[in-house]
């Protein structure tokens, strides 16, 4: 029996067993990059192929649009990144959003003399139903898809834009104000939507945000000029109200 | 909701319970101009409403319509003249009197429609080429029951401005006493 381990044949032998595996390694790995490739080009195919067939039923069902959605997020396709290409194209996917956006816009700033510009999710999907739901060819849309349309209003940079105002992910707030929104105005603007109370003070602010009386005040002052809140002037001091956030589910009209 | 009235009202707007709707802000009511102009309107708005709907013709600053207990808000006197002030602006109130200012008519409907609704009742009820008195006018389930006085006479004014009736009295200060309707 051949001894194993000693001797520069032993070495010799180990290294070359090494190469070898490193080369079946390679192999593997090509193999597996190239079968991966192909699974999902041919994913891709039939996602295509399928959203080709179900095209109406995607732009009608909310639900069904919903898994459509994810099942592209898995493999890193984006129905809606590009105006051109096979899927705008296909599904006019491109339109149907940018379509919904504008709406959505209209809706908000339709409204902002009442609240600023500023309203829940939940309000404007209400709202933006009953209009559609007037017109015979426009479907019912989700929370969902106002905030894939919104978020993808980039072009109008920060003047539109959605603020997350609670845990779950349908506690959105959608702005659209005519003067930019600064970080520090939809802090405070995330901050009132989180706290579960339609209203803050400048004290509530500083003690919570841990910000200067001063800074507070600005951002007070802008909310105000933009009629985003209503001033309460009480006893105990003002209190600063959002009629965007006291008026959430009750349709102020 | 306020406290208030026989009869009952529920047509409260959304900002009935929104406790900036009761501020007056140093001059104004909210400092700013569009949200003051909003909240003016609905207080309007709901001042009419109210006013229709529970056959009221006149208020003044002690209504309880302008405190809200539910939300422990009230309007201030110059949150309530700010209203009442355009109210009349825009031909919607007028003064009772106008050396104190303190009370007004409410016009929820205007004069001039208030005159054609008279004018259609006298039809109806057979008035025309005949005197009325304003009691009758006023009371027996007419359209214009319970209307002030004081209002009539400034409908039959209009009234009479188009030829369609002759109000009897009221000269020289003294009290109107009937009306003839012309066919």
């Amino acid at each position: 029996m051949r001894r194993r381990g000693v001797g520069v044949g032993a070495v010799k032998d180990l290294k070359a067993g090494q190469e070898k595996y490193k080369e079946k390694g390679n192999l593997l790995q090509e193999n597996l990059i190239d079968e991966l490739s192909r699974n999902l080009d041919q994913f891709k195919t039939k996602l295509e192929a399928f959203a080709a067939k179900h095209r109406s039923a995607i732009k009608k069902d909310a639900k069904f649009r919903e898994h459509f959605q994810d099942m592209c997020a898995t493999i890193g396709v984006d129905p809606l990144a590009s105006s051109k290409g096979f899927w705008s194209e296909m599904l006019g996917m491109g339109s149907f959003y940018y379509e919904i956006a504008v709406q959505a816009v209209e809706v908000v700033l339709s409204t902002s003399h009442l609240n600023g510009g500023v309203m829940s999710l939940g309000e404007l999907q209400n709202r933006l139903n009953k209009s559609r739901s007037k017109s015979l060819k426009q479907t019912e849309v989700s929370c969902e898809d106002i905030l894939r349309a919104i978020k993808s209003l980039n072009v109008l940079g920060k003047s539109c834009g959605v603020i997350a105002s609670g845990k779950s992910k349908s506690e959105y707030l959608i702005f659209c104000v005519p003067e930019e929104l600064s970080l520090d105005n939809t802090t405070v603007v995330q901050y009132a939507a989180q706290s579960g109370s339609p209203f803050v003070t400048v004290d509530s602010i500083c003690s919570n945000l841990g910000w200067t009386t001063q800074r507070a005040d600005s951002v007070i002052k802008t909310l105000i000029c933009e009629g985003i809140v209503w001033v309460d002037d009480t006893s105990r001091g003002r209190m600063y109200w959002f009629p965007s956030l006291f008026m959430a589910n009750k349709g102020f009209d | 909701m306020a406290t208030i009235a026989a009869v009952e009202f529920n047509s409260w707007p959304a900002h009935y319970n929104f406790p900036p709707f009761f501020t007056y802000f140093k001059n104004n009511l909210q400092p700013n101009r569009e949200t003051q102009a909003k909240q003016l309107s609905i207080w309007i708005q709901l001042i009419k409403d109210y006013a229709s709907k529970t056959r009221l013709f006149s208020i003044d600053h002690s209504h309880p319509i302008f405190t809200n207990t539910e939300i422990s808000r009230s309007l201030t006197q110059e949150g309530i003249s700010t209203i009442f002030d355009e109210m009349i602006r825009t031909s919607q109130g007028e003064y009772v009197d106008a050396s104190k200012k303190d009370r007004i008519f409410i016009w929820w409907q205007s004069k001039e429609v208030w005159a054609k609704v008279l004018m259609q009742s006298a039809e109806k009820g057979g008035l025309l080429n005949s005197v009325a008195t304003i009691y009758e006018l006023l009371n027996d389930h007419t359209p214009l029951e319970g209307m002030e006085e004081a209002m009539l006479v400034k409908v039959l004014k209009v009234l009479e401005a188009s030829g369609k009736c002759e109000v009897m009295g009221g000269a020289a200060g003294g009290s109107v006493e009937g009306v003839k309707f012309f066919m």
